[in-house]
């Protein structure tokens, strides 16, 4: 069983949640129910995106079976119930969309783009 | 926050002796630690301070602060509402700062990785001299986990516990008002502790121990929850729990949730590792304490249905989950080098008990090859097929020996190498004929064989080469068709005594194949449903034949196989990952099968695999 690696290249935001200006995004990838890993790595830190926002990334990710991307919407308290989910991806090792575009009711509208590293 | 009532009948520094006791014992394991948290990393500190306030080394402090939770008010000074184990450091930049990174949970809550928060705080001070990690730091708190967060003042408390012994009490206020907690860390010899320093608290969101899980023997995905009715009016705001194993619970999403109506798919694509079981519940968040249970499923390895359907509190929802989903029999690609790039197919043979490969230069009309022992990354560096000039796709095949290279100027052109190595021989002609698509060579009961589709896309032709001559044979035609038939190629495999030939039918870009021990060969039959944006490639391998082609809608490789030539079993992906137009080259060992794929200008891949 071998490992992938792709990498996360961008975030574009169509659409920001209900009741904001802007979302405070970041993101949490998840290879293989393994550890979150966060980008922006410092926890102080995310993306403010609105529509037409595209949040250049350059993640590389390694996986074997599954990928989960999710993106939520920190909060400034920090507080785990005032951040909200956005929307999330899960690649897998026989599909792997180089664009996927994702909406969730509340209105945020996200595409995450990525690419196989193919000399990883 | 509620104003702490110290009581009256405290010993040393405020506590009770059970206090003081909780203190000592926290101090007493948390100098054991110091030394293999030290070594750690972050990240995996991060866990380890979890995993280490649920060993046994934390055992009796455990006991004791539940049993701070049982007392009476004349046994304990304040309610321990959080329970902090950090590692506490110094730092010198331009002036000093110290504080502790760390994890906070409830007391009562060891077991519930929900519980935790992480916790970052500092301070400045002037009188620091030296930097890094002073040890492990243990705290109790009259406060939530969460309200740990702004800003506090600490002092050194003096609780009777002797030297060895460093306990800090931390206050809202300088003035000594509305205590927080103490902390309990290893003394450092004549070092002073805090006085009055101001500290700041952050608590962080603690995705790691909501969503990090132990391997364990299976693995299943969630892959999907599908609304079918909600609860209430309009909207559930679902999340869902899982308890793999009756151990610990996790929560996704990990924070937040997401507003599902009737009809709404939900792609939740959570993985989960587990051994026995999985108890999986809806929920419908409707404020911190007040979510209602949409319906539970408990999955086992010998009861995992696909799809269920649960419900509750009126709602009715089905979940997608898929157990131990096979992973791709082929290995994710790579580069074969940094250099190695073309726009067009590359063409695979066997030569000299080496892959080879041969490939249009993706700036150019040269043929270049390169040859490896195992096919895999780095290939060497290519050479070039003197003399030869292509606008498609080559092919290659060893014969006889040498390695022979056909491609397309104008006309087909061929060069023949004994040993692969330049200057090859001269460049010849193959009268008349031009290819509209991949040519694919074979050798079959001894003779050399080339297929083509010709350049106005109406027929299939063959030659074979006459050895005693050294050419080939007038080019004949394998099958006609109204155009634009066979736009993309061909094909051609030796297999259980016929030669198979694949090509992508126009009309319903299926995979059409026919075999037959030579011309005539019979009308074609698509192999299956299945379709292709390009010609296909075959090998094979391990008694079956294997047929490869690019699915129009994801643009990767796919794959069915045969025992027989005639029924066929689609195998699924096989690059996996990478998105081509053109067709793959396949090349098939005793170890297995390699793919190659390329993209456009992009550089030659492989992936390698064993499929069944």
């Amino acid at each position: 069983m071998s490992s992938i690696t792709v990498t996360l290249d961008s975030i574009t935001c169509h659409g920001v949640s209900e009741g904001s200006h802007h979302d405070e995004v970041y993101v949490v990838y998840q290879p293989d129910a393994g550890f979150p890993h966060r980008i922006p790595r410092n926890p102080l830190n995310h993306q403010s995106m609105q529509g037409g926002d595209v949040w250049t990334i350059g993640q590389s990710m390694t996986f074997t079976r599954d990928l989960l991307i999710t993106l939520y919407d920190q909060d400034e308290s920090f507080l785990p119930a005032l951040s909200d989910y956005l929307v999330s991806w899960d690649y897998t090792a026989d599909a792997i969309p180089q664009t996927v575009s994702l909406t969730n009711p509340n209105g945020a509208s996200y595409t995450l783009s990525v690419s196989v590293d193919v000399n990883a | 926050m509620s104003e702490v009532m110290v009581n009256p009948a405290t010993s040393p520094g405020g506590l009770t002796p059970l206090e003081r006791e909780i203190m000592a014992e926290a101090a007493r394991a948390a100098r054991e630690c110091k030394l293999e948290l030290a070594v750690r990393t972050p990240a995996a500190m991060r866990d380890a301070l979890v995993e280490l306030l649920q060993s046994p080394r934390f055992a009796r402090f455990r006991d004791l602060v539940d049993e701070h939770q049982r007392v009476d008010d004349a046994s304990r000074s304040f309610d321990i509402q959080a329970v902090t184990i950090g590692i506490a450091f110094e730092v010198v930049l331009g002036v000093g700062a110290r504080g502790s990174f760390g994890v906070g949970c409830s007391p009562g809550n060891w077991s519930s990785f929900t519980e935790y928060v992480i916790y970052l705080n500092g301070g400045v001070d002037l009188g620091i001299d030296a930097g890094g990690l002073i040890g492990v730091i243990v705290g109790v708190y009259n406060v939530e986990p969460t309200a740990l967060a702004g800003g506090s003042y600490g002092w050194e408390a003096d609780v009777g516990l002797g030297e060895e012994v460093e306990v800090n009490e931390y206050y809202r206020s300088q003035d000594k008002s509305n205590r927080l907690g103490y902390s309990a860390t290893e003394a450092l010899g004549e070092e002073e502790g805090a006085d009055g320093d101001y500290l700041y608290t952050w608590i962080f969101n603690f995705d790691a121990p909501l969503a990090y899980q132990p391997r364990a023997a299976n693995y299943m995905i969630i892959q999907s929850i599908t609304c079918n009715k909600t609860s209430e009016m309009g909207h559930d705001e679902v999340f869902f729990r899982f308890k793999p194993d009756d151990g610990y619970t996790y929560t996704y999403p990990t924070q937040g949730n997401l507003s599902m109506a009737d009809g709404d798919v939900w792609q939740a694509g959570r993985s989960i590792w587990f051994n026995d079981s999985v108890y999986v519940e809806l929920f419908d968040s409707d404020g911190p304490s007040n979510d209602d249970s949409l319906g539970s499923v408990t999955y086992t390895t010998s009861d995992f249905p696909n799809a269920i359907t649960v419900s509750g509190s009126g709602g009715s929802y089905t979940i997608n989950a898929v157990l131990n989903p096979p992973v791709p029999p082929f290995s994710a690609i790579r580069a074969i080098n940094s250099v190695a790039t073309s726009v067009a197919a590359p063409a695979a043979c066997a030569f000299d008990s080496k892959a080879l490969l041969a490939w249009k230069g993706s700036t150019n009309s040269n043929i270049y090859y390169s040859a490896s022992a195992n096919g895999q990354p780095p290939w060497p560096g290519s050479s070039t097929v003197t003399g030869a000039s292509t606008s498609a796709s080559p092919a290659a095949v060893e014969f006889n020996g040498q390695l022979f290279v056909v491609w397309n100027d104008v006309n087909l052109k061929w060069a023949v190498s004994p040993n692969a190595i330049p200057p090859w021989g001269p460049v010849q002609t193959i009268a008349g004929e031009q290819s509209g698509g991949q040519i694919s060579a074979c050798v079959f009961n001894g003779t050399l064989y080339l297929f083509w589709s010709d350049f106005y896309e109406l027929a299939l032709l063959y030659t074979t080469y006459d050895a005693a001559r050294g050419a080939f044979v007038t080019p004949s035609s394998v099958i006609s068709m109204p155009p634009p038939s066979i736009r993309s190629g061909v094909a051609a495999c030796a297999f259980n005594g016929k030669i198979y030939l694949f090509w992508r039918d126009n009309a319903t870009a299926r995979v059409m194949v026919s075999a037959a021990t030579g011309a005539p060969w019979p009308v074609a039959v698509a192999c299956s449903a299945e379709t292709t944006l390009t010609a296909p490639a075959a090998c094979v391998h391990d008694g079956k034949l294997f047929v490869f082609y690019v699915d129009p809608t994801t643009q990767t490789v796919r794959f069915m196989s045969s025992t027989n030539g005639t029924t066929w079993v689609v195998g699924g992906f096989a690059s996996g990952t990478l998105a081509t137009t053109m067709p793959p080259a396949a090349l098939a060992d005793a170890n297995g099968i390699d793919l190659f794929i390329t993209q456009a200008a992009g550089p030659i891949c492989v992936s390698s695999g064993n499929p069944s």
